[in-house]
Order: structure tokens, then C-alpha cells, then sequence
């Protein structure tokens, strides 16, 4: 008896190494001999348009179809194909380790990149009401009137002629929103996709995050407009699950290549992944999967417009991926209450220490759930309010090539050319594009110089009074501008602290000469204004 | 001049320290990668079990089912070497005990007739694994198959007895530092886990009882285990 024992406890050892388990896999392969390719078939009439405006090849190798050849190949020894990329030559599959050894002696395949577990970080959404409290009025005009979205919605300006791709969750309710009704009746809903479930049109399902992005960007109910591109088209593609074991980085890319193939000018995703599959120092834009693929969609003319996260209070702290990817514009969150950094909102830089996020809006929003106007809170929203006010300034820049435009919405930003990584550049500002005069900022501070230190010393009439009350506030201070910005630069030109400070008195800041090195810099901005100090 | 130059300091750092500061960050020191974690270098946690005896026909003969129980309570240290291997070492404390039928054909460790009885085992229990985690992860302790060996010093050996007496009163009996126990007992060990729950198993490969002078105490324990994470 003590032997059959014993033989069970080794089979208990066994037991995990004998299951031969499916695993999902890239199988990338060498080329794309043979394959004819007629451009002006395969892509819609507006993606045609946007390549021919930004210059960029109809032809492409990379937009080229895979060789069926290769493909059926693959699948005569694994029958479980699930998605094949353009992009990458590419073709993922459930496969086993034999599947996966025989795979890898085919002659035209040049490399097997396993794709492991992972899951999506999606921001919570809170419970809907139908009724919107004094407050949540206001912060409904505010997240339009801090991106100075106003002078857009005076101008007429709302994104019409641009075509703009919601990855998300799912948008159930949507077609019944009134906040989308008139997108909807005038056919501005293009086309939609479930890449979850790789068949059928019907995105309309799942959680409502995608819907209330959705209203960030585009949404209007009676005369309480939500986001900026109300005139915009849209295509809306389901890649997220709740929580999936596997395939949405796959999800992800597959919905790019659709949408560029449709036409898109701009993609939002508001999503990320994180610290179930990645490390914070994997944040670099090159380890990640979606990263490569958010990169590719820019090289392909697509705005790529994210989410920077929601990890900003707890232990992973920095930023998600693909908002690390270095061509994808990462959106930060701001507090409507203070107009700076939300303390949920993910830090920059990236690991290799670029500037992320690149701009910032309202992280606290209203927007339109599936019973009516709603809060709720993330950079999931700040997001889609870039992705709209950006169809905005594309609307009036026609041919403007995606990452000029992604350069001139850094620029706009209310600090630029100040930064740091809690805001980059800022709120984008639409008096930027509308007006486009450079007004003169007279200095609003100045630094002097002692043996000793260095001293910020702000101008004694823009110091706010202590006791002033709601009517005393300022447009500005939307945007956080009633605060000083000061960071400390290294010589790579990299920050090595940065500071927001409330001013209530003229010598706002003293830094000791004694803690910085030659070579250091002192960045400042108060009230539009930035000046730099070398120490 | 001095004693003015460290007064203007002294009011300058008063300056600095009187900053309202709203958001500060500190890139540098958020830059330095950290080495402790479920899946960095070194990882240490605290961790429980609880096992129960698989019996055979022979141990069934004079043990009684499903109340014997093995309680553990350990610390444990992971040292990475990469995604998929680490070693771990463990040291927990364990409380064995076994209750023994009372009938009339009780031999073990003698014919007397309880209301109750049992063996109760303390143990101090050191032990190695090799642990193989499935699956590329961030910093989590992921799914994972430990196989390892332990070592057990068995502190404390008693046998204990209940009986009622008069007046509703408990006698309780305890023989302690039982000599026919052996001191020390080895075995293997595996575990599968998800995160912070894994099964266990356990197997002796030493003998308890010195020289046979009674059947051998169950080799299989099977358990559960709950790892306290952070």
C-alpha cells in the first residue's frame, strides 16, 4: 500500500508537465512572394484620401496580403488560426509544443513569438444618475471650456470630415443614446466590429465604458454637449473583454488594421495594460506588443490617442502601454476641483525616460450612460475629449500628416513649452488653432539669483487673495493656472523632480545653490509664462 | 558679516520650507527598480496550510477519518533566477494530530480504552523547492509547480487522553516526549498554486515509529494552502 502511495504522490508531481496545453502564438513569417495586391480595392475611399494627403505609400509591403500558402501551411498543422496581420507578416494560433516545433521548421517562417496571459485595466465606471447636480453641471461645461472648446463649438468647428476609431469594452445602449442620435440618423456610424468574438457586427454588448468614452468624444444631448467632434464619422470596434485570459493585445491590432483599412484618421483607445503581464520598467514602447502595434498605426497616418492610466496611487505608479509607445499622443487626468494632476492619473516617463503623457484633460467628466448623463472618472475620458478636440483641429488642417498634428496639440498645451510628467504639456488650448496670434506674455515672476540660492519671486499683483470666493475664480484656473510649475532638469534633459506650488506670497520658491550641480536646470511657469535658470 | 550671512540663510531655508507644495515627484528615486517583490529577485511572505491524512485500510484500522489534521504556519523565501525557475526555501511550524478510534480491538499505543485519544505531533519543518512558473507575467506570483524535500524536527510528542469522570468533570492526560516517536522525519513535498492559493502534498519517506512497534502513521497528507501576500 505504502508503494501505491508513493506512486500517487509522483503522479501528483507529473501530473501538470503531462497536460499538453494549447498556447496562443505569433507566427511571423519570412516575406510576402507572390502575393498581388490592388490597393484601391482593398482600402475605403477616405482611407485612399488620408494616405494621399500625408504622402504615404497606397502600396505598401506592410499592407500587402499574407501568402495563403504560408497561411494554410500553418493551419494544416495547428487548425486553430485566429487572426492574421498585414502589419507583421504574421499569423496567430493555438498551438501546441510539437504543433509549435513543426511550425518552426517550415521554410518561410522566420520566428514563433509566444503571447502570454494578460488582461486589460479598463477605468471603473461609477453608478449612473439621470439628474446632474449643480456641480456636475458645471463640471460638464468645464471639461468642454478648459480645452477652450468653446471658440471650436462658436466657430462651427466639430470634427466634420473626420473619421475617428473607438477601441473599447463595448458600447451597449449606444444606438438608443440620444447623444448619439443624430451621428446615428445621419449615417455617421460607418462600420463596427467585435474582434472578441472574431464574427458579427454587433458591438453593441458588453460593459458601457465604450459608450460613455464614446459621449467624451462626440456626445450631445439636447444643448448639454459632452465632447467636441459631434460632426465627426465613426467606427467602433469591440476589443476588450471584462477580464480574458488572452488575445486582446492581438484585439488590438487587428481593429488598427481594420480601421486603417477603413479609413480612420484617429484611433482612441482608452485602455491599457499593466502589471498583470508587465513590469513598470517594461514601459519603453518597444517591449509591449500593443506598443509596436500602436506605432505601426501611426506610421500608417492614424492619430493614435490614449489613455496614459488610472495606476497613479497605487504601487505601479507609471503609465500603461500602448500610451508608452512613443508615437501614440498619452492623455493624462486633471482635477476639475484644483485643474492639476488627479491623483489617480499615471505618472511619466516612460522606462527609457521620454516625456509621457503628452497632454492632459478632465480625468472627472460627465458622461452619457445608457439611462442618461452620468459621472464617472479615469483618463478613459480624458482621452476621447483630446480624440474629439483633435478632429476638431484636423477638421480645419486637411492633410495635416498625424504626427504634425500630434506635435501642434503638444504645442497648444497650456504649459508648453513648460512640462513634466503629471501633465506633459498641459490642457490643449483650441485658441491655439482658432486664433493662432502669438500674444505676448508679459513675465508674471522672475528668478533671482543670491551667493546662496535661487529664488522664484512671482509678481505681487497676480498673488490671489486668500479669503476670494467662487466668484473670484478665473477661466485659467481650469487649467491649474493659479499654481507655480517648477521642474529640475538634468543635463540629458531629463527631469529629475518636478513641483506644483500654490501661491500665496511673492517668494514662492528658494533652492538652495548647495543641492544642484552645474549643469542642472531650473524650469519655471506661472500664468503662461516660462523661464529657464542653468545652474 | 558672519553671523548676518547665516541669518539669511537660516531665513532662506525657512523659505523653502515654507513652500505649498500641491504635487511633488521625485523621478530619480521613482527610477530605482526595485528588487523585492512576487516576481523580482527576493521575495519573502508568510504562509498557512492545512493538510488532512489520506489513510490506507491499515491506518483506517485504528485511526479515525476525516478529524486528523496537520496545521501549518510558515515564513517563506523565493529567490528568482528568471520567469520561469526560482528555489524557495521555507521554515513553518506544524501541528499534527491524529485521533485514534476507541474500540475494543485498540491496540495503538495501547489497549486502554479512552473516551478520546490522539497523537499530537509538533514539528519544526525546514524545506527547499524548486519552483517552475508557467506563463509570463508582471510582478505576480503567477501559476507555479513546487517539488521539494522537508525535513522535520519533531519537538514536541505527546499522547493525549479524554476521559469523563464523575460529576460531569474531564480528566484530560497528556504523555509527553513519547520515546518510540522518532526525533526527526524527512520527506518530498509539491504544490501547485495560483497566486496565493496552491494545493498541497506531502510525503513522508521516513518512519515514525521507531522499530514498527505500531503502524505507521499516515505518509500522504493532502492540503491546502493560502499564502499571506502583500
Amino acid at each position: 500500500m505504502k508503494s501505491v502511495y508513493f506512486l500517487f504522490f509522483l503522479w501528483l508531481l507529473a501530473a501538470p508537465t503531462l497536460i499538453k496545453a494549447q498556447q496562443p502564438c505569433w507566427v511571423y513569417f519570412t516575406d510576402k512572394k507572390g502575393i498581388s495586391f490592388e490597393p484601391k480595392k482593398y482600402f475605403d475611399p477616405k482611407a485612399i484620401e488620408r494616405r494621399e494627403l500625408q504622402g504615404i505609400p497606397l502600396n505598401d509591403p506592410t499592407d500587402w496580403p499574407l501568402n495563403e500558402q504560408y497561411v494554410s501551411g500553418v493551419a494544416s498543422i495547428t487548425d486553430s488560426t485566429l487572426f492574421s496581420s498585414r502589419w507583421f507578416n504574421a499569423v496567430a494560433v493555438y498551438a501546441t509544443d510539437d504543433q509549435l516545433d513543426r511550425i518552426s521548421r517550415l521554410p518561410y517562417v522566420s520566428e514563433i513569438e509566444k503571447v502570454e496571459l494578460l488582461t486589460s485595466a479598463v477605468a471603473s465606471l461609477n453608478d449612473f444618475d439621470t439628474t446632474l447636480s449643480e456641480d456636475n453641471e458645471e463640471i460638464l461645461k468645464n471639461q468642454i471650456k478648459s480645452l477652450q472648446g468653446d471658440l471650436f463649438i462658436k466657430a462651427g468647428i466639430n470634427g466634420k470630415g473626420v473619421r475617428i476609431a473607438i477601441f473599447d469594452v463595448g458600447f451597449p445602449g449606444s444606438r438608443e443614446n440620444p447623444a448619439f442620435a443624430q451621428i446615428i440618423s445621419e449615417g455617421r456610424l460607418i462600420a463596427t466590429h467585435d474582434f472578441t468574438k472574431r464574427k458579427g457586427d454587433n458591438v453593441f454588448w458588453g460593459k458601457s465604458h465604450g459608450t460613455n468614452v464614446w459621449s467624451c468624444i462626440a456626445g450631445k444631448v439636447g444643448d448639454k454637449q459632452i465632447g467636441l467632434a459631434t460632426g465627426a464619422e465613426f467606427l467602433l470596434a469591440k476589443t476588450e473583454v471584462n477580464r480574458e485570459p488572452f488575445s486582446e493585445e492581438l484585439h488590438w491590432l487587428a481593429a488598427a488594421e481594420w480601421a486603417d483599412k477603413n479609413g480612420a484618421d484617429i484611433i482612441n483607445s482608452s485602455l491599457g495594460y499593466t502589471k498583470d503581464r508587465y513590469f513598470p520598467w517594461s514601459m519603453d514602447g518597444k517591449t509591449s506588443f500593443v506598443a509596436r502595434a500602436a506605432n505601426m498605426a501611426a506610421r500608417k497616418g492614424m492619430l493614435v490617442v490614449n489613455a496614459a492610466g488610472n495606476e497613479g496611487t497605487d504601487s505601479w505608479h507609471v503609465i500603461g502601454t500602448p500610451a508608452d509607445a512613443d508615437s501614440v499622443l498619452s492623455i493624462g487626468g486633471i482635477n476639475p476641483e484644483t485643474g492639476i494632476h488627479t491623483g489617480f492619473s499615471s505618472y511619466g516617463p516612460t522606462a527609457d525616460k521620454r516625456m509621457k503623457p503628452n497632454v492632459c484633460a478632465y480625468g472627472h467628466v460627465v458622461v452619457s450612460g445608457s439611462g442618461g448623463l452620468v459621472t464617472s472618472q479615469g483618463t478613459s475620458f480624458a482621452s476621447p475629449l483630446v480624440a474629439g478636440f483633435a478632429a476638431c483641429v484636423l477638421q480645419v488642417n486637411k492633410g495635416m500628416k498625424n504626427m504634425v498634428l500630434f506635435h501642434e496639440i503638444e504645442k497648444s498645451g497650456s504649459l508648453f513649452p513648460y512640462f513634466d510628467y503629471a501633465h506633459g504639456f498641459g490642457v490643449p488650448q483650441a485658441a491655439y488653432f482658432v486664433s493662432r496670434d502669438k500674444k505676448f506674455i508679459e513675465p508674471t515672476f522672475t528668478i533671482v539669483e543670491t551667493t546662496d540660492s535661487v529664488n522664484i519671486v512671482v509678481r505681487k499683483d497676480l498673488i490671489r487673495k486668500a479669503d476670494e470666493t467662487a466668484e473670484d475664480s478665473h477661466d485659467n484656473d481650469l487649467i491649474g493656472e493659479k499654481y507655480l510649475y517648477y521642474n529640475i532638469m538634468n543635463s540629458k534633459g531629463v527631469l529629475d523632480s518636478y513641483y506644483v506650488v500654490k501661491v500665496s506670497e511673492p517668494n514662492v520658491v528658494n533652492l538652495m545653490r548647495s543641492n544642484y550641480t552645474s549643469g542642472e536646470t531650473l524650469n519655471v511657469h506661472y500664468q503662461g509664462y516660462t523661464l529657464s535658470y542653468k545652474f | 558679516m558672519k553671523s548676518l550671512l547665516t541669518l539669511m540663510i537660516v531665513c532662506l531655508s525657512f523659505f523653502a520650507f515654507s513652500q505649498d507644495i500641491v504635487l511633488s515627484q521625485d523621478v530619480k528615486s521613482d527610477s530605482i527598480r526595485p528588487t523585492n517583490g512576487p516576481n523580482l529577485k527576493n521575495y519573502k511572505h508568510l504562509y498557512v496550510g492545512l493538510g488532512f491524512p489520506v489513510f490506507t485500510n491499515e491506518e483506517v484500522n485504528y485511526l479515525k477519518p476525516g478529524t486528523s489534521m496537520v496545521v501549518d504556519y510558515g515564513i517563506r523565501y523565493k529567490r528568482r533566477f528568471n520567469n520561469t525557475f526560482a528555489l524557495l526555501a521555507d521554515l513553518s511550524v506544524n501541528w499534527a494530530s491524529y485521533k485514534i478510534k476507541q474500540d475494543d480491538g485498540k491496540s495503538v499505543p495501547d489497549t486502554v480504552v479512552n473516551d478520546k485519544a490522539k497523537f499530537q505531533i509538533n514539528s519544526l519543518t525546514p524545506a527547499l523547492f524548486a519552483r517552475i512558473n508557467v506563463g509570463k507575467r508582471g510582478n505576480y506570483i503567477g501559476n507555479y509547480l513546487d517539488l521539494g524535500a522537508y525535513g522535520n524536527w519533531n519537538w514536541k510528542k505527546s499522547y493525549k487522553t479524554v476521559n469523563k469522570i464523575d460529576n460531569n468533570q474531564v480528566e484530560r492526560n497528556a504523555i509527553n516526549r513519547l520515546s518510540y516517536i522518532e526525533p526527526f522525519a524527512y520527506g518530498l513535498m509539491a504544490r501547485i498554486g495560483i497566486g496565493r492559493y496552491a494545493i498541497s502534498a506531502r510525503y513522508r519517506m521516513s518512519d515514525l515509529f521507531k522499530d514498527g512497534i505500531h503502524p505507521e502513521l499516515p505518509r500522504l497528507t493532502l492540503g491546502l494552502e493560502l499564502g499571506i501576500l502583500k
